[in-house]
């Protein structure tokens, strides 16, 4: 491994030679409030191949007003020790 | 008439970040004036995280990040406009704006900060040929339909640009489950990141198709398939190589450029190679008093650049305004040298340390950047898609003292290569 100018460069890769992980970023829908959605993200990276299977259960989620960010969504995902996090005020 | 000490135009990243800056310089009336309902710019609709890992070290999502500078706008008193939309700007720095609560307003201003951002570029403006049928959009429009207002625009896309935006887009796509048939890049080589190239495209094993673009658009009511066909060196469709995909949405993601109407009004002098209004090192336009910062100025990779900008020229407004900001003795211009598209700011003083950014025009490998005599770097890679940031210390300076008028920033190197990923 070469030329890496960024120090987590090195961490980067080696994950990704073992198991991708992505942080998801995605937005769910609200009720009771006049903005139709609310953007979420994980609050740790997720294996690449759980992305899919957790869009599915956002879909089912309804966003109620009074979130601030930071709040959790959804507590421990899939049981990996992530949560989903909100990423505005609502 | 009202008055106000700093006048900035936005509050995107660019207008909160030099809002702040004024504001912590000891400014006291500063003013944001913005034409939607909330602060924070496109940063809202970016619900994609990548942003503030310089800026804070941290891997933030668009909205945290746009939080972070309007929490601090709001504990420094900066004093919002929302759901305003400025008209005019005279050379004088009269501000003419309006919205529902005040009706037409007209303030003046000690000094003004641009940060309008930019647009996308849009079909007629690459002249693409076909029917016109609904369906069409930019990437960015897509981007707001989907984060802001709740829905998808199609259900098989092709996206015609391999920009930053267009990227992402085909990534938030896939995950809503929509079909992303193909990105159709023009260019032998990817217009934005690397990360979002591998993050996006390779992630999701959407048909990356170099070197090709989009010769035709068909459908009546509602777009129903897209001619797409292989390009020459001279960016020429090749007859015969035409291949036609079914969709029924196109995203454009074919550039974009700054805001220059407001600029343009207050009698700013543009560059064309940047885009933006010509400004010197301490980000002041043409037009004294009148400062700008961020994509109005040329388009930006990172947030982080655009609030580190943003904040020199709400520093530099604030010192204008109290009779601090010092005009160099010295003028010294920087020009665009060999493979290098344009460099920021246009001119310097020579005479304190200063940040330059610059675009190159070609990808190439192994090469050396370089400032006239005085400064002259090794760079592994460097891609159009990523903004060079050049650093000359006192030091460097020192050594260009005699006698130049104007600093040559080039690029030069032997290997000339098309960067392809291998992923395997």
């Amino acid at each position: 491994m070469a030329g890496n100018e960024c120090k987590q460069g090195r961490s980067y890769i080696l994950q990704e030679f073992k198991l991708s992980m992505r942080i998801l970023t995605a937005t769910v829908q609200t009720e009771g409030c006049s903005r139709p959605t609310l953007s979420v993200k994980s609050s740790k990276p997720l294996p690449k191949s759980m992305l899919r299977r957790c869009m599915l259960i956002l879909s089912e989620v309804k966003a109620k007003p009074g979130l601030h960010m930071g709040d959790v969504l959804i507590k421990n995902i899939f049981d990996t020790g992530v949560d989903i996090v909100c990423t505005k005020e609502l | 008439m009202q008055h106000v000490d700093v006048a900035v135009i936005g509050a995107g990243p660019a207008g909160l970040a030099a809002a702040v800056k004024a504001r912590a310089s000891g400014v006291k009336k500063v003013v944001v004036i913005e034409r939607t309902k909330y602060p924070g710019g496109l940063l809202e609709q970016c619900i994609h995280n990548g942003f503030g890992l310089h800026y804070f070290k941290e891997d933030l999502t668009g909205p945290e990040y746009a939080a972070r500078f309007v929490e601090k706008a709001r504990d420094l008193n900066v004093d919002m406009r929302l759901d305003s939309m400025v008209l005019n700007i005279s050379g004088d720095r009269r501000i003419s704006f309006v919205n529902k609560r005040d009706g037409l307003v007209t303030l003046t201003a000690g000094a003004i900060v641009l940060a309008m951002g930019c647009r996308e570029r849009t079909g007629p403006s690459i002249m693409l040929a076909g029917t016109r049928p609904a369906g069409i959009f930019t990437a960015g429009t897509a981007q707001r339909y989907i984060n802001i207002e709740g829905f998808i625009p199609g259900k098989e896309i092709v996206i015609l640009g391999s920009g930053d935006v267009g990227m992402i887009m085909a990534k938030r796509l896939s995950l809503e489950d929509v079909e992303v048939k193909a990105v159709v890049e023009i260019l032998p080589y990817v217009g934005g990141l690397i990360r979002n190239e591998v993050q996006c495209i390779h992630d999701f094993e959407i048909p990356l198709m170099l070197g090709h673009t989009v010769t035709e658009i068909h459908g009546r009511d509602r777009v129903e398939a897209v001619t797409v066909a292989k390009v020459d060196k001279n960016r020429q469709p090749i007859v015969g190589t035409m291949k036609r995909i079914k969709c029924d949405t196109l995203l454009l993601s074919v550039g974009l450029i700054p805001e220059n109407e407001l600029s343009r009004m207050a009698g700013v002098k543009l560059d064309s190679t940047s885009g933006g209004p010509i400004v010197d090192e301490t980000m002041q336009t043409s037009v004294p008093g009148i400062f700008a910062g961020g994509n109005v100025v040329h388009v930006h990779d990172l947030v982080d650049h655009v609030t580190e900008e943003a904040e020199a020229a709400g520093a530099s407004a604030a010192k204008y305004i109290m009779g601090k900001l010092k005009s160099g003795i010295r003028k010294l211009n920087l020009k665009a040298g060999e493979n290098i598209k344009y460099v920021i700011p246009h001119t310097i003083t020579g005479e304190k340390e200063v940040i330059l950014y610059a675009r190159v025009k070609e990808p190439a490998m192994k090469v050396r950047v370089k400032v006239g005599n005085i400064f002259n770097k090794p760079l592994r890679v460097v891609r159009p898609s990523e903004m060079l940031k050049i650093h000359l210390s006192p030091r460097e300076l020192e050594k260009g003292r005699d006698g130049l008028t104007e600093l040559v920033v080039s690029c030069v190197g032997k290997e000339q290569q098309n960067k392809k990923i291998n992923i395997s």
